[in-house]
């Protein structure tokens, strides 16, 4: 079995994919914030297994919920199934992929300056005013706000 | 002030108009729905009379940056 420390910014992530988890339509009557719980408490021991991803997922199925006595793990809960590989699929991916953190903390140091951030299809100049977990927020001269995704940000530069 | 991830901020911003870029080019539109990493927007396409609307769903994470042109 292979224990990999979890980031901070890949449990933020996750923790969002699981918000929207709650907004989906499920076949599954059991709420998931009760799911959303257990996950937590799993990432919470800042350690993930990527050796049997299956036994995480049935583990949480199987575990019984403080709203209902029956485990996750019947006929209905193929949705639910399918939602929770697709996150964990997520979770890996984001886990291996480079992390943002440089580039936070990089642009988090020009927060309130005059910065020109490149992406792959135009340059944006403006006074950098917030530095969110996915995206920034840029100023323009002109007072319009852009929301920059922090992913696609090729260059920065401090004007 | 800001929420954490762009999908949730996109959320507060419901009816207002706005101007995506994408990696090949630009829409503009009023976002009427964010849904998980899918944003809905009420595109428009040419100017004035003839104008037409086209509901368009963009996947979040290949916008590159949103302007925020007027609360509507």
């Amino acid at each position: 079995m292979i224990i990999l420390a979890l980031s901070d910014e890949a449990r933020a992530r996750l923790l969002n994919l699981l918000g929207s988890l709650q907004t989906s339509p499920t076949a599954t009557t059991t709420s998931t914030t009760d799911t959303t719980n257990l996950i937590n408490n799993l990432l919470n021991t800042n350690t993930i297994s990527t050796a049997l991803p299956t036994d995480v997922i049935n583990s949480v199925l199987n575990t019984p919920t403080s709203t209902t006595t029956v485990p996750l793990n019947t006929t209905t809960s193929t949705a639910a199934t399918n939602l929770l590989n697709n996150i964990l699929a997520d979770f890996l991916v984001l886990r291996f992929r480079p992390s943002l953190r440089a580039l936070r903390n990089d642009l988090l140091n020009r927060l309130n300056q005059t910065v020109q951030l490149s992406t792959s299809y135009e340059t944006l100049t403006g006074t950098l005013v917030a530095v969110e977990s996915d995206y920034v927020v840029l100023v323009e001269s002109d007072g319009s706000m852009n929301f920059v995704n922090l992913t696609t940000i090729e260059t920065v530069a401090s004007l | 002030m800001f929420k954490s991830f762009l999908s949730a901020e996109l959320a507060n911003h419901v009816g207002t108009s706005v101007e995506i870029t994408l990696s090949d080019g630009f829409v503009e539109g009023i976002i009427t729905s964010v849904t998980g990493n899918l944003l809905t927007i009420l595109q428009t396409i040419g100017y004035g009379y003839g104008s037409t609307t086209v509901t368009l769903t963009i996947f979040i994470p290949a916008i590159n940056s949103i302007k925020i042109l007027s609360v509507v």
